[in-house]
């Protein structure tokens, strides 16, 4: 028996880092959200490693904050050791990484919850989704305690719930993470609609006693003596620098894996979903790369004083036994104790070409996927997608038209782009590589790149937006002064080592533009307010300053994106029946029906020229359904 | 590419080949800038008027490229629907090419795709809309065409240099990207100097492939091959003995041909042009002399100089530049002396003495020159040489940030810039073959 309860505007099943950002977003927006969660306790709960941010990733947390989501903030408050990575290289690619407290920060998130208004808790699951009698429209969702809960829309957040299977050696059972139950029906509901679904893979290393180490025999790894916050609202800011620790496996650990390989999952055929290449099993390393005789491991706390460990790189579905046995033979893990050991999870999704740009399922109106459901790994990538979703949610029910960020605005924009135009066959991940406009989306502009935008859906307040301006208006002051100040030869004398052939008076920006010459080189002759910038600010304005070709020639390719990119292909476009698109064209657009002719480039087997003719048909097709 | 683009298309709108005028056309916001800079009378170039003037050479100057006609049409009352400019020029291959070729070097303008003219002139409403489907077919057609043209060019080794040269870049790439996508891990990087040498190899291999550039125009128009020499020394005869055919007047009148006369045959698989001119002496009226203008041109022009000379005669053989390739031909043999041995060629039109010899000869010069090209690779087509100009200036840039030690995200940017316009002949390196080669090559992952 069903019981129907009163209506939301949002409902969000799932309180992960997808769920949580989309019910912050659609509740602060002034909707009335409801999230619902297997485990209240659980909310916000970090599944796998200690840490937020990292390559790629660091930059998602940034623009999360800049448009107003909680992921910055909660690392800012719980996080145990910040660092910057790739510091040796240019800012561009600098990337904020955090190890956090994984209690710390689930606790935070729940207090962040429950105190929002206009956001209801719930501990109960989704079995079903609900919908109208032509199948296309969202109307509520049912729960496993029998109550039927109308909606106008709905965000499904399931992460690795989905039919979640855990394996262990050749011990299988059914959970969407240790502890937790699988959330089952929900999948079968969607498939029933029409939904098409598959099997990903992904895996945990073991959790070992932080007291059964050796840590004399490691090496001790810290964050940076000035660490940076990833909010631009965190101030002050002095964060813990708990210590990391760094091990590494030898031939015997290998010896060990090697001799009981069948036993893996990974190896028997147990596992038919599909993992990610970038973050493989211990077991995985040990066979394709069997001339490597070691790999490093990191051993991270889990949280405050933990007792225990995260044995970061030693992710495995082997045997509890032969776990433990390999890494007994690793320095300082002689006699190490498993609190629980590695596991891998199958679970299912939803390939996302099933998804709008705005993560509303082509499909049925008012139902949004994000995060791990659409095939994607990480926490940033799932939160990334959980504020999208809830904004859009949100803005559905306003009637107002999605916000979509382009490839050129924000890695968030790369991440959905990339979704819905290309074929899911790994769990997907944020590299910089992925963004042709990196450049341009660095870390340290995101606030200047997106504020304006979190600011007028209303996610970001005045006061910040206003600082935010504050400090783009002071960066072109200083882009400027660079530009027209010039500085005569001697005084340039001990700055740096090549000032000897420089017989000319220069501008300050020709010569931070030499090859070597740092910003730090040049401070004696910048004038006071400049020496005062915050090094942050001054930084930022140094790199555009010094690597101005760069920046004007990715400016340049994003003007020359044709006007066409944005041009809507109507949605009951017959692709199988033209006859002049190649037959591999037709078949992907068929498949992935894109929104837009920039999406229908994107799509791999899709030619310039299929494009082309794609343009004149829309255009007739528009044209005589209009006239 | 080409709906992404809302920039200057240029092309030779004529048929290929040699015709008495060729016509260019440009099209987009750049089009009467650019034309303004080459001619000699941009004042004049008034919409729908057609103005004669002459084209401005950028490194030979006014006057020494060629006479022109340039219209302009202003947008969006053109063809196209945006600003057009139609240039004709003499016929011949040599001045589109070139034309084409300066055209190419002006900012913001691209070779047009096939189709695109008309593409543009659709979207831009100048088209009627039942005739969407004609357009759609167009393109279809022309893009097939452009296709099994490319593939029949690309069999012939381009596709594998470029690949090679691609591979090359894709390594490089991978480092890079590695080092920034996975730099927190155990991954042992090279320094960005060791890429130098590659890059370095990568222009020598550009540059060399751009020299053949002249070969390969040589493979679309035809080698030329004049024969040229003393008035009555045989070269109509043996024009018409190495066409099989009576296709010149012969007659023992000395000057009787008095223009050139150029007939195609094929040697090795390639067209070459053989050009029967008048006779180099002291010209007696008018026409001869114009002809004799002519042969001089013809001996600039040649890849090969057939020198005609009779042996029964006292004249001197013509004194021809050390640097002009030529061969001797000593005709008469059946009249004159018998010859001491050497290299050149001795043969008699009249008993067909020494014919196979010559042959033989042309046919050896056919096959190498065009083994000079890059691995048997020669650019014979405006498009591949735009690509290779342009992919030559973006590996200078590489160089210059690695030189200068800019960072990896920057010689990154650099090099994928480099690939994409290799892609344009090879098709698009995307993110995802880069990450495929870090995960095959790198053990990544924690």
């Amino acid at each position: 028996m069903t019981v129907s309860r009163e209506s939301y505007a949002v409902i969000v099943i799932g309180g992960g880092h997808a769920g949580i950002e989309a019910a912050l977003a659609a509740s602060r927006l002034g909707k009335r959200t409801l999230l619902i969660t297997m485990k209240i306790d659980a909310l916000g709960r970090a599944s796998c490693n200690p840490a937020i941010g990292g390559l790629a990733k660091g930059h998602l947390v940034r623009e999360i904050d800049a448009l107003g989501g909680e992921m910055a903030k909660a690392t800012d408050v719980t996080g145990l050791q910040f660092k910057m990575l790739n510091r040796s290289k240019g800012r561009a690619v600098w990337s904020p990484r955090a190890q956090i407290d994984k209690l710390a920060y689930s606790a935070y998130m729940q207090s962040i919850c429950q105190a929002q208004p206009g956001l209801e808790l719930l501990e109960d699951e989704a079995t079903s989704v609900l919908v109208n009698e032509s199948k296309t429209g969202i109307t509520g969702v049912r729960t496993r305690n029998g109550v039927d809960f109308s909606c106008q829309t709905l965000i499904l957040t399931n992460g690795t719930f989905l039919n979640g299977l855990i394996h262990i050696g050749a011990n299988k059972f059914s959970a969407g993470r240790i502890g937790e139950s699988a959330s089952v029906g929900l999948t079968e509901s969607l498939t029933e609609l029409g939904f098409e679904t598959g099997r990903l893979k992904t895996g945990t290393p073991p959790r070992i006693k932080r007291e059964s180490v050796d840590l004399s025999k490691t090496t001790i790894q810290t964050g940076d003596a000035n660490p940076e916050p990833f909010s631009f609202s965190t101030n002050p800011f002095s964060p813990p620098d708990e210590a990391c620790y760094i091990t590494k496996t030898n031939e015997q650990t290998h010896a060990i894996i090697n001799g009981s390989i069948e036993l893996s999952p990974l190896f028997s055929g147990a596992i038919k979903g599909i993992g990610p290449r970038y973050c493989p099993s211990i077991e995985d390393k040990v066979v394709r790369f069997s001339e490597k005789s070691s790999h490093q491991l990191f051993l991270e706390p889990e949280w405050l004083n933990a007792d225990q460990l995260y044995v970061n790189g030693f992710s495995s579905s082997l045997p509890e036994a032969v776990q433990l046995a390999s890494l007994r033979t690793v320095a300082g893990l002689e006699r190490v104790e498993f609190i629980r050991p590695g596991y891998a999870v199958e679970y299912d999704f939803f390939p996302p070409s099933q998804l709008r740009a705005s993560l509303e399922t082509k499909r049925i109106k008012g139902l949004f996927f994000a995060g791990q459901i659409n095939g994607t790994s990480g926490y940033e990538e799932a939160a990334g997608q959980g504020l999208i979703a809830g904004i859009n949610a949100s803005r559905l029910v306003d009637g107002d038209e999605s916000f979509v960020l382009g490839r050129q605005e924000a890695y968030l924009g790369v991440l959905i782009d990339d979704l819905v135009t290309k074929d899911t066959d790994e769990p997907y991940r944020m590299f910089t590589s992925r963004a042709e406009h990196r450049l341009l989306l660095r870390y340290d502009n995101a606030h200047f790149r997106l504020s304006p935008a979190g600011y007028s859906l209303g996610l970001v307040t005045e006061a910040r937006y206003k600082k935010v301006l504050h400090d783009a208006a002071l960066a072109k002051e200083a882009e400027d002064l660079f530009e027209t100040t010039f500085i005569k030869p001697e005084r340039l004398l001990g700055l740096f080592e090549a000032q000897a052939i420089i017989k000319k008076n220069q501008s300050l920006a020709n010569l931070l533009r030499r090859p070597g010459v740092s910003v730090d080189q040049l401070m004696p002759l910048f004038p006071t307010w400049v020496k005062e910038l915050d090094p942050a600010l001054l930084n930022l304005v140094a790199t555009n300053t010094k690597y101005q070709g760069y920046m004007e020639r990715e400016k340049l390719q994003v003007e020359r994106l044709s006007r066409h990119q944005n041009m809507l292909i109507p949605e009951k476009v017959d692709y199988l029946s033209m006859g002049a698109v190649s037959l591999e064209a037709r078949q992907k657009l068929h498949k992935f029906r894109p929104e837009t002719i920039g999406q229908a480039s994107r799509i791999s087997g899709v030619s310039p020229a299929d494009i082309s003719i794609l343009l004149i048909l829309i255009k007739k097709l528009v044209s005589r359904e209009t006239s | 590419m080409f709906p992404f683009n809302d920039d200057t298309i240029a092309a030779i709108s004529t048929p290929p080949g040699t015709g008495g005028l060729a016509v260019v056309r440009l099209s987009g916001p750049e089009a009467l800038d650019t034309i303004s800079k080459l001619f000699s009378a941009p004042e004049k170039l008034t919409p729908r008027y057609a103005s004669y003037g002459k084209l401005i050479h950028p490194d030979l100057g006014e006057g020494e490229f060629d006479d022109c006609v340039v219209t302009f049409f202003k947008g969006p009352n053109s063809a196209t629907g945006e600003d057009l400019v139609e240039i004709s020029v003499h016929g011949g291959s040599y001045v589109q090419q070139k034309l084409l070729e300066v055209l190419l070097l002006a900012p913001g303008v691209r070779i047009a795709s096939a189709g695109e003219f008309t593409f543009r002139a659709f979207l831009r409403g100048r088209i009627d809309l039942s005739r969407a489907e004609a357009v759609v077919d167009l393109i279809h057609a022309r893009d097939a065409a452009a296709h099994k043209n490319a593939r029949q060019q690309l069999q012939g080794g381009l596709l594998n240099l470029v690949g090679l040269m691609s591979d090359d870049l894709i390594k490089i790439l991978t480092i890079l990207e590695a080092e920034l996508d996975f730099s927190d891990q155990e991954i042992a990087f090279t320094p960005t100097e060791t890429h130098l040498e590659t890059i370095r190899d990568l222009k020598t291999t550009t540059s060399a492939l751009l020299e053949t550039y002249f070969y390969g125009s040589r493979l679309e128009e035809g080698f030329r091959f004049p024969l040229v020499g003393a008035p009555n020394s045989g070269k109509s005869s043996l024009f018409n003995m190495l066409l099989g055919q009576d296709r010149a007047i012969v007659t023992a009148q000395p000057g009787t041909t008095r223009d050139t006369i150029e007939k195609t045959i094929i040697i090795a698989g390639h067209s070459v042009v053989l050009v029967d001119t008048a006779g180099l002496r002291e010209a007696q009226g008018e026409a001869e002399l114009s002809g004799i203008d002519r042969s001089k041109e013809e001996i600039e022009k040649a890849d090969l100089v057939i020198l005609v000379h009779s042996l029964d005669t006292e004249d001197l053989i013509p004194v021809i530049s050390e640097n002009t390739p030529h061969v001797i031909v000593y005709n008469k043999i059946d009249l004159g002396p018998r010859r001491p041995k050497n290299k050149d060629i001795y043969l008699s039109c009249k008993t067909g003495e020494g014919l196979t010899e010559l042959k033989e000869l042309l046919y050896s010069h056919v096959i190498n020159s065009i083994n000079a090209g890059v691995a048997g690779v020669i650019l014979n087509n405006e498009r591949h040489r735009n690509v290779f100009d342009r992919f030559g200036v973006q590996l200078s840039a590489c160089l210059l940030a690695v030189e200068d030690g800019y960072g990896p995200e920057y010689v990154a940017s650099d090099i994928r810039q480099a690939l994409d316009i290799l892609g344009e002949i090879t098709g698009k390196t995307t993110p995802e073959d880069i990450l495929n080669n870090i995960f095959s090559g790198f053990c990544v992952g924690k």
